[in-house]
């Protein structure tokens, strides 16, 4: 595929690398990657693969761009807040890059879509934010027989790798199975700096780009271990499992499964905010019960940190991580309203509770953000 | 003494440590140290029968330990025990 003028021009600082060259920009012209979601790696990723020339590209996500996003999803802008990100981000790169090709899949990639939407790009990469769609992008590339550049993030930790089963281990062969849901948290519920999927997705996309141009050495068969806050980044090396279900001698998963019921949790990292109909109250009714002669106890479970954006007067601060321990401070007897930020870790807070025999509880439905927007319009929500 | 290093998905169960010297001649002597020191992260590790999980990793230096002999592989006084759990974000 031939570079206009226009294109040598653009390109010429790519041109001027002999591992790059006019061949290797043909090449980058010629090729195609799909990103699983357009978040903080999508951000970095399809940013840089539409700089570089990367001929095209295909965004998937169902979401809408949300003012919480811009902290690091810095392919979205404060003038897309409220528009889909398939669209913010489409129009974001045209703008760097109007030579390209931009496909938008508006859906969530599930298992009934995701063979479909994929089979025409040459490469996938992991932008997703959840265990389901991590697995099924895995099994999709390696059923597909494509490379998948994975990228994964919390707090100030980064992983990066490039899974490749024609030539090393898959995402399964690593993590043959998600952990139990509830364990580990999401960065909706962890918080996440907001650099950190700007260095984990540029090494996406430089991954990528030495895939397509086949030069250098690829993180197949290794796994980066990025920590920002010692400033390291350190190597493991990664082997074929030969017992994995998709890739192994014996591979048993011949066709896409049900990826929610795999990992037990929904298909994105939005907090649902909900333990379930009959453990669950709603932020009024609260307010109500707090201003009558039997007030519950209040339990917040956040961090001690979060209490200085938005607390509840006379709540009870206990840390999910920490209630196990510390359970003896709580009297069995009392009724007891548990609440967080939006609902999901006191799910989780009152499911161990209930375990430990209290049943006198309620979950706070959607947590202090929920009492933010539908009691005391004075908090902020976070 | 060998040098546990863990991601800041379980720094909280550490007291804030990303690093810990810990004792012990094998990875299982070793973590018996640290869940005897930090109860808490052993929920984290291991399911309720005492097998590790199977989203958690453990690496002697750059190897897995499941490519060398599991719990039972031995560490040297400057090894480094890594915790590489399955993270979600993106």
């Amino acid at each position: 595929m031939p570079l206009t003028h226009e294109e040598i021009l653009r390109y010429s600082r790519h041109l001027l690398i002999p591992e790059v060259g006019l061949n290797g920009q043909e090449k980058l012209k010629a090729a195609s990657a799909l990103i699983i979601g357009t978040g903080g790696l999508g951000s970095p990723v399809s940013l840089y693969l539409a700089a570089a020339g990367v001929g095209r590209i295909g965004l998937v996500d169902y979401d809408s761009v949300d003012s919480s996003n811009l902290q690091r999803q810095i392919v979205h802008g404060s003038s897309t807040v409220g528009k889909l990100k398939v669209e913010s981000a489409r129009a974001r790169l045209l703008d760097l890059n109007p030579g390209i090709q931009v496909d938008t899949y508006n859906v969530p990639f599930t298992a009934a879509n995701a063979l479909e939407i994929a089979a025409p790009y040459d490469i996938l990469i992991d932008g997703t934010d959840n265990f389901p769609t991590r697995y099924l992008t895995n099994d999709v590339a390696v059923l597909l027989g494509k490379a998948l550049v994975y990228g994964s993030i919390y707090r100030f930790d980064g992983q990066a790798s490039v899974f490749d089963a024609r030539r090393g281990p898959c995402y399964r062969c690593l993590f043959p199975e998600p952990p139990p849901p509830g364990l580990v948290p999401t960065c909706a519920e962890g918080g996440v700096l907001g650099i950190l999927p700007g260095t984990i997705g540029t090494i996406q996309a430089t991954e990528a780009l030495k895939l397509i141009l086949g030069i250098g050495d690829a993180l197949i068969g290794r796994l980066l271990l990025y920590n920002a806050l010692d400033m390291s980044f350190d190597f493991v090396n990664l082997r074929k499992n030969p017992a994995c279900r998709i890739c192994g001698e014996n591979a048993e998963i011949k066709e896409l499964v049900d990826y929610e019921a795999f990992c037990g949790v929904p298909g994105h990292d939005h907090e649902t905010g909900t333990a379930g109909a009959e453990w669950d109250l709603v932020a009024p009714e609260l307010a109500r019960w707090l201003t009558g002669e039997n007030p519950p106890l209040l339990l917040d479970v956040r961090e001690p940190h979060e209490l200085a954006i938005s607390a509840l007067p006379g709540a009870l601060n206990i840390p999910l991580g920490a209630l196990a321990a510390r359970l003896s401070e709580l009297d069995s007897a009392r009724e007891m309203v548990v609440f967080c930020k939006a609902g999901t870790r006191s799910a989780r807070a009152l499911e161990l509770l209930v375990s430990a025999g209290f049943q006198r509880v309620k979950n706070l439905r959607g947590g202090i953000n929920a009492w933010a927007r539908e009691v005391d319009l004075s908090l902020p929500v976070y | 003494m060998p040098t546990l290093r863990v991601p800041a998905l379980l720094t909280y169960y550490l007291d804030q440590h990303s690093q810990l010297p810990l004792t012990g001649d094998t990875v299982a002597a070793a973590l018996r140290d640290l869940t005897t020191r930090h109860p808490a992260i052993a929920p984290h590790l291991f399911d309720s029968a005492g097998n590790l999980r199977r989203h958690i990793n453990l690496f002697v230096n750059a190897e897995n330990i499941r490519s060398l002999n599991g719990l039972q592989t031995p560490l040297g006084e400057n090894d480094i025990l890594k915790i590489v759990p399955s993270v979600t974000g993106g």
